[in-house]
């Protein structure tokens, strides 16, 4: 005999709690997420992107090989005729003293002129 | 096509005895994405984890849904746990987080619509079904704040341990005691002198 009025005791809400509803399980639970998964697996796979073929550049690759060989030709051709040291002849002087002889800065002779008296 | 083929290979690997094997076997076979494996730890656990969703929810349908998007989560990176001692715990605790979010995002307006269904259904006769009783501790325990009620659910309804569901709710153990203690409080001031009601119904309907 239960007493009214006043609130359950623990033993008393343990009656009334072990009468909750049970859930009823889902009969196609894991039939289902087992298809997600095998979804989940296959959208996983990301393909490389395939590589289109390069069209052929022999109109620019045979010019430029043309044009080195003749470079290269010429080349040979100027080092055996002994040409190259009158082309050059001269070129090395001036490339190493320059243009001028005069190698003193201007304005530096008027420097011995200066006194330490002169100077405030 | 050789990352398919690889696949196919994982998912028919040749393993251990998928249904003895321990969780934490079958967990390292589905950081190899073998679904074999995998499907052995759903079956395992998957009706645990409904129950639970099924009970933070009110009985609300999306139970189904959070359950099956917990495993999902696990299916995306089973190495995210530490310890598969721990696999049931995580996966109680993934499955209460998803309910409180899905909780926050939409309030459930159709268990207040079923409620005020069950409202109008308590006649007098009804009172003296035992489904009643149970619809009314139902309500009662749907109630109850979120902590409480997983507190309650995993130590009263899921028989876990307070070790065990105080580490499933990342809390120590003695806050989970607070949190049974106020549940139960809450459940008797809320049945209040119904629930004597309550149990004279039961105990004539056993």
């Amino acid at each position: 005999m239960t007493i009214k009025g006043k609130d359950l005791n623990d033993l008393e809400l343990d009656k009334l709690l072990a009468a909750v509803s049970a859930p009823q399980l889902p009969i196609d639970f894991e039939a289902r997420l087992a298809r997600r998964v095998a979804a989940s697996a296959t959208n996983n796979i990301i393909p490389f992107p395939q590589r289109r073929a390069q069209p052929a550049k022999i109109s620019f690759r045979l010019p430029m090989a043309a044009a080195l060989a003749a470079s290269l030709m010429i080349g040979f051709w100027l080092g055996g005729s002994g040409q190259t040291t009158s082309l050059f002849e001269g070129l090395t002087e001036t490339a190493m003293l320059g243009p001028s002889q005069d190698f003193a800065p201007a304005g530096m002779e008027d420097l011995g002129s200066l006194d330490a008296d002169d100077q405030t | 096509m050789g990352a398919l083929l690889a696949i196919r290979e994982v998912k028919n690997e040749a393993g251990p005895d998928w249904p003895s094997a321990s969780d934490a076997a079958l967990l390292e076979a589905a950081t190899r994405r073998n679904q074999q494996a995998f499907a052995v730890l759903v079956s395992r656990y998957y009706q645990d984890v409904f129950r639970v969703t099924w009970r933070l929810n009110g009985g609300h349908g999306d139970a189904d849904d959070v359950a099956q998007e917990t495993f999902m989560k696990l299916w995306a990176n089973p190495g995210q746990l530490r310890e598969a001692k721990a696999l049931k715990g995580w996966l109680l605790r993934v499955a209460s987080n998803l309910v409180m979010d899905r909780y926050r995002q939409k309030p459930m307006l159709e268990i207040a619509a079923a409620d005020d269904v069950a409202d109008d259904a308590a006649s007098a006769e009804a009172q003296t079904d035992l489904s009643f009783v149970s619809r009314t501790i139902d309500r009662a325990v749907a109630d109850l704040p979120e902590r409480q009620k997983l507190a309650l659910t995993l130590v009263h309804f899921e028989q876990m341990s307070n070790i065990a569901a105080a580490a499933a709710m990342e809390v120590s153990v003695d806050a989970l005691e607070s949190l049974l203690a106020r549940a139960r409080r809450g459940l008797k001031e809320n049945l209040g002198p119904k629930g004597h009601q309550l149990l004279s119904v039961l105990e004539a309907g056993q």
